[in-house]
């Protein structure tokens, strides 16, 4: 970064990874996205959209989001290739109300997702002490 | 039945004090960067203190990107052993609400994760005379990594306080 327009033109690509990454987030978790899952127990990935033994969705998710963020992190770093300071700021403000919005979306989404989320319990071993 | 042999089981307790003490140093940087960039961004301030308070932005902008990235790649070491251990054998029989509350605080520190690398991207070369336009971007950033930060200590004390590990 040398410019103004420089510092702006690298905002601007990071506000498109966080827009593209939330966006990323919210809709696989609104929607049935297949995911990589990891299984604690048998420790191996399935890729699945809900897979029936007991796994972790979090790394999945977090892996697609960076991804789909990072290419449009990317994406706006080109698309702004000699843009000028005043469509650099519109596209900053722009993009930083995506990211906004995007933020409590997916927050509130969660949360009411989990508030009220039921436990499922596993199977105690037989040599289990809850401490 | 053999218990089931679970990724860094053994590792659990020293990975959860490690994340913790992460995760406060996390708290401060970020509790840091949200009033020095407030302060840049609202403050009418002369060139000299505007300096000083953007070397501290650049600071602190460094200083979260490698606690988010130090204290989120703990807890992902973390997890596949909460996940049976802790959540599944424990949390879901006898306080579900501190499983849900965990999986919250997990999902709102795994939202921040761009906002950290956005601020250590950007944040770290801030020049307060050419970046004055970036202030306001900056100060949304880094409340909202505070925000979030903040709930997830509080959220992480509290499960822990249940059952940590």
């Amino acid at each position: 970064m040398s410019g103004p327009g420089a510092a702006t033109r690298a905002a601007v690509s990071a506000s498109a990874l966080c827009a593209g990454y939330l966006a990323t987030y919210f809709v696989s978790t609104a929607l049935p996205t297949p995911l990589f899952w990891y299984a604690p127990l048998g420790r191996h990935v399935v890729w699945s959209v809900h897979p029936a033994e007991l796994a972790c969705d979090f790394y999945g998710r977090v892996a697609l989001a960076l991804a789909v963020g990072a290419a449009c992190g990317a994406l706006a770093w080109a698309l702004t290739r000699g843009a000028s300071p005043a469509r650099l700021a519109r596209a900053l403000r722009l993009l930083g109300a995506w990211t906004a919005a995007l933020l409590v979306f997916t927050a509130a989404l969660y949360v009411y997702r989990l508030a009220g989320r039921r436990g499922s319990p596993m199977p105690l071993p037989p040599d289990y002490q809850a401490r | 039945m053999t218990p089931p042999h679970i990724f860094l089981e053994g590792w659990s307790r020293a990975l959860l004090l490690l994340h913790a003490l992460v995760a406060l140093a996390l708290a401060g940087a970020a509790t840091h960067l949200a009033v020095v960039s407030l302060r840049l961004w609202r403050s009418a301030l002369q060139a000299p203190a505007r300096a000083r308070l953007a070397r501290l932005a650049r600071i602190y902008a460094q200083v979260i990107g490698a606690t988010y990235a130090a204290a989120f790649g703990l807890g992902l070491l973390m997890y596949p052993h909460y996940r049976y251990v802790v959540r599944a054998l424990y949390l879901d029989r006898y306080d579900v609400w501190a499983a849900n509350l965990f999986d919250i605080k997990e999902n709102l520190a795994a939202l921040g994760l761009p906002l950290a690398i956005a601020v250590w991207a950007v944040g770290r070369k801030l020049d307060p005379e050419r970046d004055r336009a970036l202030a306001g971007w900056l100060a949304f950033l880094a409340v909202s990594i505070w925000l979030l930060v903040g709930a997830a200590t509080i959220s992480g004390l509290l499960v822990t306080d249940v059952r940590g590990v």
